[in-house]
């Protein structure tokens, strides 16, 4: 994997914080994608020009109807294509990345916060943001403007996928033919081309293809395990407002003596709504143990187990 | 020296670069030096055996080869990849020196310190991020210019040599031994154009990424000196 190497390296970064299933997605990408590629695809075609043989004996025609019949070596293809749906990858990388160290930055400013004076400490402790994405056990959790990202370089795989799908077939279809009639100049007439092992070629070619449809169907899905996780969170949600609404309704604020006790019971109601919001199925959101023992770091909102 | 030895060698010196600057190495190492070895040599690779002409002269084939590329497109872009990459070893130079100096204070002053001590201070001189300021700052951006100046220098040599970034499908030859005018085809000449221009647009990308650095590094001069100034004028 030589040359791969450093694609390599940056993609196993990324495989940290993503899902299973983008973790899955990464396995085939280097198993049935680059390692054939490598081991088998570049041997099939290494002499696909110099035993492209044309029935003429025009110089220069076998060039140029080479040129015609493939204007860009599947191998190349697939390389571009590797190359493009493993950039958003790169992309996101760089947001995790970016986070991590706005993360790190927050967590030291907060430590230097805890030398100071603990009077001081709680009246600047509102004044300063507290990291988001860190997890208790000091992993970053996908979740807010990095799921956001996550999603939209999930929608751009797919696309960038299928659109080298598709532009594969409009260029070469998926089998390669015998035999190539070519009529372009210098070739004096019709001439019969014939292709270097076009079978082994086809064979390859529905490979990759299938890795490449599988590719596919592995970001449709992950795409849809997270839609789903989204949509039964927010249904999560939901179902406390129906239970405790936040503000009571209007019959109920009529039975307070003075503004004092309905603003108390509003406070007791927020309280309440908060820690409901703890027990939920693996899913947490809210704050959690922050206001009860005063440390901000197990600031989980609107998280997304994965 | 190959490209992993080249790419351990920048990732050291990158250390002390700006996170444009870390983008900049990801995408030369990805986009250009990845697909140059993986993908482009082998487009090229069988360009003079076949560039057929319509001739029987012996020797006509290599003189209008030689004519039409004196210097192949992947020796340019190797040449170019290696110019682009050292102006980011003139930032390590410095670094190394500015260590080399710091060390050396520090063994003066820290003599009272024990053996670990002084190891462990040793430790942190080597490990730490000097900040982008002061003549770090002349360094990283002269060696963006450079860059810049190489980056731009090849490009233009590319499209001068060659007429622009397109291969032509023939070319037409009378040099001597060739007996008159004669018609020589190149090998693959559209994976080839397709190549040029992936290679050309990925350097333009390089291009706008060092001046956006430079920029930011500008701004963040222009940042340093009002706080200063701002210091100086509230006291």
């Amino acid at each position: 994997m030589g040359e791969w190497d450093l694609l390599g390296h940056l993609l196993d970064k990324v495989q940290s914080h993503s899902t299973v299933i983008g973790k899955v997605w990464l396995t085939v990408l280097f198993i049935f994608r680059i390692m054939v590629l490598q081991t088998g695809a570049e041997k099939v075609w290494g002499d696909e020009q110099s035993d492209f043989v044309c029935n003429t004996q025009q110089p220069g025609c076998e060039n140029v109807c080479y040129d015609l019949a493939f204007p860009i070596s599947h191998v190349r293809f697939w390389i571009l294509q590797i190359i493009a749906i493993a950039t958003p990858q790169l992309l996101y990388l760089g947001h995790v990345l970016h986070v991590i160290h706005v993360e790190k930055k927050m967590k030291e400013r907060m430590k230097k916060q805890e030398e100071l004076d603990d009077q001081t400490n709680l009246l600047l402790k509102r004044a300063y943001k507290v990291p988001k994405y860190t997890k208790s056990s000091g992993e970053i959790s996908i979740r807010g403007r990095l799921l956001r990202s996550y999603v939209l370089h999930l929608l751009a795989k797919i696309a960038l996928e299928i659109l080298f799908i598709v532009g594969q077939y409009l260029l070469y279809g998926f089998s390669l033919q015998t035999r190539y009639v070519c009529t372009r100049f210098p070739c004096p007439h019709k001439v019969d081309c014939f292709l270097s092992r076009p079978t082994e070629k086809s064979v390859i070619i529905w490979f990759m293809l299938v890795a490449a449809c599988v590719s596919l169907v592995l970001s449709l899905v992950e795409l849809f395990y997270l839609c789903v996780k989204a949509v039964k969170e927010c249904m999560a949600r939901r179902q406390d407002y129906t239970v405790t609404p936040v503000t009571p309704p209007p019959s109920e604020r009529k039975a307070f003596k003075n503004r004092d006790e309905m603003i108390q019971n509003y406070v007791n109601l927020e309280l309440e709504l908060q820690g409901r919001k703890l027990g939920v199925n693996g899913i947490t959101g809210g704050v959690s143990e922050a206001p009860r023992n005063g440390s901000p770091e197990n600031n989980n909102m609107g998280e997304i187990h994965i | 020296m190959s490209w992993p030895a080249l790419y351990t060698q920048l990732v050291g010196a990158n250390r002390h670069a700006t996170s444009l600057g870390k983008i900049w190495l990801s995408v030369l190492f990805i986009f250009r030096v990845m697909v140059l070895v993986v993908a482009a040599e082998s487009v090229w690779g069988d360009e003079q055996s076949d560039f057929t002409c319509n001739t029987l002269q012996p020797g006509c084939e290599n003189v209008c080869y030689d004519q039409f590329f004196p210097v192949s497109h992947i020796r340019l872009w190797c040449l170019q990849l290696v110019f682009v990459s050292t102006p980011t070893l003139l930032v390590a130079m410095y670094v190394a020196y500015r260590n080399h100096r710091d060390k050396r204070k520090l063994l003066q002053v820290a003599g009272f310190l024990s053996a670990k001590g002084q190891d462990e201070e040793l430790e942190t001189l080597k490990k730490r991020r000097l900040p982008i300021a002061g003549a770090l700052w002349w360094t990283y951006a002269c060696s963006l210019v450079f860059r810049l100046l190489f980056e731009a220098g090849f490009m233009y040599a590319l499209y001068v040599v060659y007429d622009g970034f397109q291969m032509p499908r023939l070319v037409q030859c009378d040099q001597w031994p060739c007996p008159n005018l004669v018609d020589c085809f190149i090998s693959r000449p559209t994976e080839k154009t397709i190549f040029t221009v992936f290679m050309a647009t990925t350097s333009s990308i390089c291009m706008v990424l060092n001046v956006a650095e430079l920029v930011y590094l500008v701004i963040k001069l222009i940042d340093r000196v009002e706080k200063k100034l701002i210091k100086t004028l509230s006291f």
